[in-house]
């Protein structure tokens, strides 16, 4: 995958002047679109000099959320230290006595100074803005109906010059450098989309010629929206049907066996061809709205701060009393498969009990049936012998035989002596979390050996 | 056209010997009056009386766009008069050239004292009210205090108070505006006349200072004026010059009155820093009937091109008021401005 941008042709004002030219007319327009202060007189603001400069932004490329022929949607990280410059132009009228008799006050309370105010003075003041340093977020989405969305997460301007008419009286140099970067971060952070958004849109009318009108042309004024807008991609992924057999079934899966990996405890992950692997809390994805569904079933949602060791459904035994206690300490239950009972896995929609499969499949499929649950590590397990003890008796009494392979087996073997004494009892949790750590990583270290022996083993037998 | 409230002011201020020219805001009257008047916009009509020596009302409708209109009420605690319509002269109604008087002090009348204007003017659908108060406070001051209301005013309105102080040697004016919290002083000096002989010109100098405490800014001119006075044998003529130091513009008039109904008036304008100048011309003739007058012609041009003209007469008992701006270089047609505007008076 490439991507090329292209800044040469924006260069020469020559090769496209009429870029340029209506480039200047939508800075003019911003410029001027909030009411003008009285005090400049006979025109509005206007674009005098508009250049983009030789050398071109530096783009790097974070996220890419949404690729397809009519879309996009990314999320870049720019850097400029270039030479743009803008020039603007206006006539201002310095007497402010002028401007205070002639516009504000009415006829009949003027005081009606005699040369004071009928003084006139408009002088043409010119503003230079060059040197920009630019470095921020740009969240970029386009859709071929809805036009280029653009959007700067931060503000970009780190730093720039003015120039002006005033430049010999510093008072009034400094007074406008600061005044005007101020204004200048307004215009990157709300004028420039709307502008952006306007051409686009022009642009892609042109291109229809008219055929296809936008649907719902939403005008993006706030970061917010844009951000709204990207949270509605994900979950509109699928909703749209033509998109549907653009992607196959095989795909999917192996796409959400990717996504589930990080549900386990593994260190493998399914290879898929290009694709990276990125820690997602598990909250964002839309598995959750099903998973959701089985609040009791699966209290693991509330470990979501932790994106990579995600819960177990062995704690089952919360069912009962999930919905009134607060769980302060976080209890550690290291003996595995515990709560591994029917009531805590079956009843977890088909949905997700495919999904823990999808997530075993690639890499386990040689040897452990479809269907096999073949490594939770339960983090949320037992809890304070507080309200509600039978629980544990009902843990014990429902808990089910667990699925044989030989991953579990290793999981079985291990003694229980180090799980016994956390259950059941309150530690503060930051002890309890050190040794759980501690406990976790020597564990995967230890099962990671194991499945390399297994598999040079078994490549041998092979 | 003065308005008819105007005119009752006018009287008031005749009737308590107050001198409205003794200030630095009337220091060049006559070459503004020749050069800057206003002319009518549109279908203006007024009907005003004054009912009685105290009391006088006005009403007002106009249709420039959509009909509006005005109504006004005045109360003087000094009896007033003024002719009606039918008879009023016509020199009072559409000033020219200002002949000035020599200084006099006020006189010091029991009866002036705390003589008082009370006037108020409604404004037609957009409800826009405008007051004044007028109180002479001693014989050598008078304080003025006028007030708008409305509601698209910042505030809803501004009111602007001036405290008016006059010994015939100098004058002084206090202001203050809530608007920006204007600040305000007008000063006029009258240099002494020669003491031999009757004095033939009237030498004045002024300036003006203001500053808007709440927006910071300042500003002030002087200004320098000779005039003529009736025993002055040749033309009469009025020559001012005013310079504001804070914009570098200077501004120099002059008013003479070629004869009986001729009077001519020039401005020119320059500004040093920006080198704008401008110049305008104007000029007035009336048509004499018998002992006053039958109407008036003004004329104006400026250095744009710009062309003010407007007609003031009688037609029976009717005051009419016909005017217009021309530009000749405009490309949408030369006529800007056409307004005619009709007045009874009782």
């Amino acid at each position: 995958m490439a991507f090329n941008f292209n800044w040469t042709p924006l260069i020469a004002s020559t090769s496209s002047p009429e870029f340029y030219s209506h480039a200047k007319d939508l800075l003019t327009l911003a410029l001027n679109k909030s009411a003008n202060s009285s005090v400049i007189v006979d025109s509005d603001v206007t674009v005098e000099n508009l250049h983009l400069g030789q050398s071109a932004p530096e783009l790097e490329v974070l996220e890419i959320g949404d690729l397809a022929e009519d879309r996009f949607r990314g999320v870049f990280r720019m850097t400029y230290d270039g030479d743009a410059l803008v020039t603007v132009k206006a006539r201002v009228q310095v007497n402010p006595l002028c401007t205070y008799i002639n516009h504000t006050t009415p006829s009949y309370t003027n005081p009606n100074p005699l040369a004071a105010a009928s003084a006139p003075l408009t002088i043409p003041v010119q503003l230079t803005l060059s040197e920009f340093k630019l470095s921020g977020f740009v969240i970029l989405v386009f859709s071929k109906e809805k036009g280029i969305t653009l959007v700067f997460r931060n503000d970009p301007l780190e730093s720039m010059r003015v120039q002006s008419s005033f430049d010999s009286i510093p008072f009034i140099k400094n007074y406008l450098q600061k005044e005007i970067e101020r204004q200048v971060r307004v215009l990157f952070q709300e004028e420039l989309p709307l502008a952006v958004y306007k051409l686009s849109i022009r642009l892609l009318e042109a291109e229809d010629s008219g055929s296809r009108k936008p649907k719902d042309s939403v005008e993006p004024s706030h970061t917010q929206m844009a951000e709204e807008e990207a949270d509605e991609d994900i979950v509109s992924l699928y909703a749209d049907p033509s998109d549907v057999p653009l992607f196959p079934e095989k795909n999917e899966l192996r796409l959400r066996a990717l996504r589930n990996s990080q549900q386990t405890l593994s260190l493998f992950t399914p290879r898929i061809q290009g694709a990276i692997y990125r820690a997602t809390p598990p909250s964002s994805y839309p598995g959750k709205t099903m998973l959701a569904e089985t609040p009791c079933a699966y209290p693991g949602e509330k470990a979501s701060i932790r994106p990579g060791l995600h819960s177990s459904n062995s704690t089952m035994s919360l069912g009962s009393t999930h919905g009134r206690r607060k769980r302060k300490h976080r209890i550690v239950n290291l003996r595995k498969g515990r709560g591994e009972s029917p009531t805590s896995s079956e009843p977890v929609s088909p949905a997700s009990s495919e999904q823990a499969t999808v997530a075993s499949a690639p890499e386990f499929d040689r040897n452990s049936a479809v269907g096999d649950r073949p490594r939770k590590l339960s983090l949320v397990g037992g809890e304070c012998p507080v309200p509600a003890t039978p629980t544990t008796t009902q843990q014990d009494a429902v808990s089910p035989p667990l699925p044989s392979s030989p991953l579990t087996n290793v999981w079985r073997s291990r003694p229980d002596t180090p799980a016994g004494p956390i259950r059941g009892t309150c530690y503060p949790s930051g002890i309890v979390e050190k040794a759980f750590m501690k406990r976790f990583m020597a564990e995967m270290t230890r099962q990671a050996e194991e499945r390399r022996d297994e598999i040079v083993s078994e490549s041998r037998y092979l | 056209m003065l308005d008819f409230m105007d005119l009752i002011q006018t009287a008031f201020s005749t009737a308590t010997h107050w001198d409205p020219d003794n200030s630095y805001s009337a220091l060049n009257l006559s070459s503004t009056s020749l050069l800057d008047f206003p002319t009518p916009r549109g279908l203006r009509m007024h009907l005003s009386s004054l009912s009685t020596p105290h009391f006088a009302t006005s009403y007002t409708l106009g249709s420039l766009n959509v009909i509006d209109g005005s109504l006004s009420y005045l109360y003087s605690s000094v009896p007033l008069a003024l002719s009606p319509s039918s008879t009023l002269d016509l020199r009072l109604l559409s000033p020219g050239y200002r002949q000035l008087l020599p200084p006099s002090p006020p006189t010091a009348a029991e009866t002036l004292h705390a003589a008082t204007l009370l006037y108020g003017r409604m404004f037609l659908p957009r409800g826009t009210l405008e007051a004044l108060y007028l109180r002479r406070l001693s014989p050598a001051h008078q304080l003025r205090a006028t007030a708008v209301s409305d509601a698209k005013l910042r505030h809803g309105g501004t009111i602007l108070f001036t405290l008016q102080h006059d010994t015939a040697k100098y004058s002084s004016e206090y202001l203050y505006s809530s608007d920006v919290s204007l600040l305000g002083w007008r000063g006029l000096y009258n240099f002494a006349a020669p003491s031999t002989g009757e004095a033939l010109g009237r030498l004045s100098a002024g300036a003006e200072l203001y500053y808007g405490v709440l927006n910071k800014s300042a500003g002030m001119s002087t200004g320098l004026r000779y005039a003529t006075l009736p025993s002055h044998p040749g033309i009469p003529l009025t020559m001012t010059l005013t310079l504001n130091p804070l914009m570098g513009h200077l501004s120099a008039t002059y008013a003479v009155k070629a004869g009986k109904s001729l009077s001519l008036a020039s401005r020119f304008e320059f500004n040093m820093y920006s080198y704008e100048s401008d110049i305008v011309m104007g000029c007035e003739m009336w048509r004499p009937r018998g002992q006053g007058a039958e109407g008036v012609l003004k004329a104006r041009i400026g250095q744009n091109g710009a062309v003010g003209l407007l007609w003031e007469g009688r037609v029976k008992e009717l005051l009419f008021s016909v005017g217009g701006l021309v530009d000749f270089r405009r490309r949408e047609g030369p006529v800007k401005v056409l307004g005619v505007e009709v007045a009874y008076s009782s």
